[in-house]
């Protein structure tokens, strides 16, 4: 492997080591919302009992959108955006383009219309008032929410897990290039020598298989978070003298020779099949520029087709309906760096290929948390028997790496009883809070270390075998029901809840033999 | 489909390398394991199933190999080594 000289090995080490212990822990939250967030669909689904399979897109929305587009403010069809909502509810959003205080926002009126295509809902507002989280999307806007910006204002929340995401590239490189025998220790786990040799081995290996992911997450991730907080604004400034505006008009755009004269828009059900047809899905989100103008034009966006990474997006014709090209994520020819733009969502979701890529993804999101873990935990063993005690460090490591799924689990539980109230925006970060309080006390009041993890081992154990009968007991979707309208995911959930949570019960139960050494943090990975 | 069998026939060779690794062997203070050139030889053997992905022109199923032989490759590692820790 790469050879480097005594000195900056040691550099090296050090650089690896602060790096994730003045970070680890907060990487560690990132990580571990966003190996949830994996499936934030389908946990969008299992907790809101949805059963509806049939897309919006795939439903007639043609005359609907006229319908409303005849009863909304003409200054409003500059932009109209349609998308999915709750239960495949059709979302529509005609807006302009607004400044407020020197960035740029969105303006007009949204409507919901259900899947019978009747008005569920109209609001008028800017993008920001309108589009918080919902009553049934609330526990899946937590999870992601938390794994994007950590519920910090913009864009602070967004710099700091793009900072975090760098850090989790730096501390992959230093591990690479301190680890001399990457490949000759890539299946040594030693179990019965000295303590920093078995967390060793521990972390090296999970490390090991897992750093092709590490590179690829850290550096996808960091890539949203600095997109639009700090590339844009630093490209809008060289070249656009900080319009932004411009910028995105020139990126993403359709050039073309403006045409200001009235004509309807073509028929917007025939566009949404052929789209279908083209990309072999449905479109996960239109937009519609120039609503009723001679040069509207109507871009729809999809999965990547079958085997391919790449999005696809297809441009049409407003006022004709006719199809026009098939549309680079950025300029308007195909490039290589428009390639690459385009598959780094992919690649960060693991949503390309369905629950097979979603579950790949999810599992190397659980070997990160180990790695950092593992991590903390060889860093202490390191330095135990030091002058200075680190016991409080040992105790925080714990409190994070349990508590965060503890409260996870508390905001879940708190769904589901809420949600039926329409009070689950509340409660669902209200419990996070409690339950992350009420860890916190724990860990401060409890003598004993190993008794501490065992209790919050205990509470994530019982909160995962409360879930699935709280849902059902609260009106959600028995199986059968589920399953027969093809909502598998719903009883699958709640099985893989219920096994994790037996499986946890059984790992906490007392032994015979108890030591005075805490649980080993990182059984479920074991 | 692709990438089952692509991580199968990966992970069947991941496990090998894994039973016949010296080092591993070493450290239970068992003898014998695979020669340098065996090992290399299955190693690229593993690698193979990822290269067919790409080859049939599937980048999804390259990168959920790719993943799926790691996560593989660790669990083996978890497995070989939990079986021969001492009770």
């Amino acid at each position: 492997m790469i050879h480097l000289s005594k000195e900056k090995t040691k550099l090296m080490v050090a650089v690896h080591g602060w790096s994730g212990i003045l970070l680890g822990l907060l990487l560690y939250a990132v990580v571990l919302t966003g190996t949830a967030a994996v499936f934030a669909e389908e946990v969008g689904i299992w907790s809101a009992g949805h059963v509806r399979t049939t897309s919006a897109f795939a439903r007639p929305l043609d005359s609907a959108i006229r319908d409303l587009a005849a009863h909304t403010p003409e200054r409003f069809h500059e932009g109209v955006n349609l998308f999915e909502m709750g239960d495949h509810d059709l979302g529509v959003y005609f807006h302009r383009d607004e400044m407020a205080g020197g960035r740029p926002i969105t303006r007009g009126v949204y409507y919901r219309i259900d899947a019978e295509g009747r008005l569920a809902s109209a609001q008028r507002g800017t993008d920001e008032e309108i589009f918080g989280p919902s009553n049934d999307d609330a526990l899946k806007t937590f999870l992601v929410d938390t794994h994007v910006r950590l519920h910090l204002p913009n864009p602070w929340g967004l710099l700091l897990t793009g900072i975090l995401g760098l850090a989790m590239l730096v501390a992959a490189i230093s591990g690479l290039l301190i680890h001399r025998h990457l490949l000759k220790d890539i299946f040594t786990l030693r179990r019965s020598a000295n303590p920093v040799l078995v967390d060793r081995d521990r972390h090296s290996v999970a490390g090991t298989w897992s750093l092709p992911f590490a590179f690829v997450l850290a550096f996808t991730g960091s890539f949203f978070s600095f997109y639009g907080t700090v590339g844009v604004p630093i490209v809008a400034m060289a070249a656009f003298g900080g319009d932004v505006g411009a910028l995105n008009e020139t990126v993403y755009g359709n050039p073309g020779k403006a045409d200001p004269r009235p004509a309807p828009v073509g028929n917007l059900d025939r566009i949404m099949a052929d789209a279908t047809r083209r990309a072999g899905g449905v479109p996960t989100f239109v937009g519609i520029e120039k609503f009723g103008r001679a040069d509207a034009e109507i871009t729809s966006y999809h999965q990547p087709a079958a085997g391919d990474l790449e999005p696809a997006t297809l441009l049409y014709r407003g006022a004709t309906g006719q199809f026009e090209r098939v549309k680079p994520a950025i300029g308007t020819r195909a490039s290589a760096g428009g390639s690459l733009v385009g598959i780094m969502a992919p690649m960060h979701f693991g949503n390309f290929a369905g629950l097979l890529s979603k579950a790949v993804w999810f599992a190397l999101g659980f070997a990160m948390c180990y790695v950092s873990l593992t991590g903390f935990r060889l860093w202490l063993v390191r330095r135990r028997g030091e002058a200075r005690s680190l016991d409080w460090l040992d105790r925080t490591v714990t409190t994070v790496a349990v508590g965060l799924p503890v409260a996870l689990i508390a905001s879940a539980v708190a769904f589901i009883i809420a949600m039926p109230e329409g009070t689950a925006v509340f409660w669902t970060p209200a419990a996070f809070v409690i339950a992350s309080a009420a860890v916190i006390a724990g860990a401060a009041l409890m003598r004993s270390p190993a008794a501490f993890e065992r209790a919050l081992w205990l509470a994530m154990a019982i909160g995962m075998l409360i879930l699935p009968p709280l849902r059902l007991a609260l009106g959600g979707p028995g199986w059968a029901a589920a399953i027969d309208a093809g909502q598998p995911i719903i009883p699958a959930l709640d099985l893989a809840f219920l096994a994790a949570g037996g499986w946890l019960t059984w790992r906490t139960k007392p032994r015979r033999a108890v030591t005075s050494e805490p649980l080993a943090t990182l059984m479920p990975a074991e | 489909m692709l990438p089952f069998l692509a991580i199968l026939v990966s992970w069947a060779l991941i496990a090998s390398l894994c039973a016949g690794d010296p080092k591993r062997r070493r450290a239970l203070r068992t003898t014998g394991g695979q020669t340098p050139a065996t090992r290399r030889l299955i190693a690229a053997a593993a690698c193979l199933p990822g290269l067919l992905c790409l080859a049939a022109g599937d980048p999804a199923a390259f990168l959920i190999w790719l993943g799926g032989s790691g996560l593989a490759g660790w669990a083996t590692a978890l497995w070989f080594n939990r079986a021969a820790a001492p009770r």
